[in-house]
């Protein structure tokens, strides 16, 4: 059973090539100054809780609430998440996280993996969790960058 | 040692301190001013009588033993109160020390003039002052670990620690364990435990006591795991900060977004 911690830890988080596909960690979106958009959940196959993690320089604004940094979990995401605000390095991060159940927010480790497509204009992800497997179910999601403000 | 959950002594540790210390007191009191005064009777170069020599001792030793007892009850209770503060503790020393070197001077200067055995009483009795400076009597704060075991202030805990026992459990000596024993159980614990959440790498460090580690995609840096806790902080001092329900692991990043002392620097 793949666990791709290694391979992160030896490519100093880049990404890097299994089975054909580039395996990501951490995606930075190049966005403009002003962002808006929206992230919306297509499926989850965990029996952990699954979520994804939008991190700006900057400003970020979900439902009324503005931080840097937002968790959205999966029982959030089951209508489109509308998201906008200001990124100064014109970036937006994006990855997966899990909890197991005990409250902790978990990511980057052990299965913890992304391969992305594209499809129009959205970006879709698929995540493996921490789960040293290589399936890219756990969690699966699209992300799209109203084109106006790219 | 009989004390409070605190590690303070007892009133009744108290009233025997300075019930003790006042008969100490009046006994040495007592028995330094009969020697003087029978000395002073032998050496005054009167015919000595017998009726005379008796009466100066008991005359001596009552008025040495209420002297000394007043004293040594005063210093007994001083004793108790320097129990619980180090500014008591402090002055009481410096008492002892300064009448120890009062008495000492007097003595040696009574011996320059002549008066030899007066003044090596004095002397005697200048030891016997200092003597009560050496003893540290604060028996609170830092120095209680060493005066009341963990055992005796939480007796909920259990003495000694196996794999899978709460990890703020007392050391085999009945000690709270240290910040560093309570981390290294809680990753062994945690091996133990949830072992299918972790790298085979990770598990075989917390195997160790040794935090999981895993790469910051964000900074390219090898990151450690944190401990975080939940609802007393670590600086509270207070005994159950450690306690499982108030630990929780936590990522470099999260710890500082939820802990306002803990920065990443990110």
């Amino acid at each position: 059973m793949p666990s791709f911690e290694k391979e992160f830890r030896e490519s100093k988080g880049q990404p890097f090539e299994y089975n054909g596909n580039a395996i990501i960690g951490i995606d930075r979106l190049n966005v403009e100054k002003e962002i808006s958009g929206y992230i919306e959940l297509i499926s989850t196959n965990s029996d952990w809780l699954q979520g994804v993690i939008l991190d700006v320089n900057g400003e970020l604004e979900i439902n009324t609430i503005k931080g840097q940094k937002f968790i959205l979990w999966q029982n959030h995401m089951k209508k489109p998440t509308f998201f906008h605000g200001t990124s100064k390095d014109k970036q937006l991060l994006v990855w997966n996280a899990w909890d197991t159940g005990n409250g902790v927010t978990n990511y980057w480790h052990n299965g913890a993996a992304m391969i992305k497509e594209t499809d129009g204009d959205a970006i879709i992800y698929r995540c493996n969790d921490g789960h040293p497997d290589d399936n890219f179910d756990d969690i699966v999601f699209k992300i799209v960058i109203d084109t106006d403000s790219e | 040692m009989n004390s409070d959950p605190s590690g303070r002594e007892t009133l009744a540790e108290m009233g025997a301190a300075i019930g003790m210390q006042a008969a100490i007191g009046a006994i040495v009191g007592g028995s330094m001013e009969a020697s003087m005064r029978v000395l002073a009777y032998l050496t005054s170069g009167n015919e000595v009588d017998a009726g005379n020599l008796v009466f100066e001792f008991f005359d001596g030793f009552m008025q040495g033993a209420i002297i000394g007892g007043v004293f040594g009850a005063l210093f007994g209770a001083f004793g108790a109160i320097a129990a619980e503060s180090i500014l008591a503790n402090c002055v009481l020393r410096s008492a002892f020390l300064t009448m120890g070197l009062a008495n000492s001077f007097d003595g040696i200067k009574g011996i320059l003039g002549g008066n030899y055995w007066g003044g090596s009483l004095k002397i005697v009795e200048g030891i016997l002052w200092g003597l009560g400076a050496l003893p540290n009597y604060y028996r609170g704060g830092i120095e209680n670990s060493t005066y009341t075991t963990a055992a005796e202030t939480n007796p909920t805990k259990s003495k000694g620690w196996r794999l899978g026992d709460p990890p703020d459990n007392l050391t085999a000596a009945g000690k709270e364990p240290s910040w560093s024993t309570v981390r290294q159980r809680y990753w062994k614990n945690e091996a133990y435990y949830n072992s299918n959440q972790y790298s085979a790498e990770n598990v075989s460090r917390m195997q160790k006591g040794l935090a999981p580690q895993q790469m910051n995609l964000k900074t390219g840096m090898m990151e450690s795991m944190e401990i975080h806790h939940n609802y007393i902080t670590q600086s509270s001092g207070l005994p159950d900060m450690h306690a499982p329900w108030n630990l929780k692991p936590v990522w470099p990043d999260e710890h500082a977004m939820i802990d306002p002392n803990r920065f990443t620097g990110g």
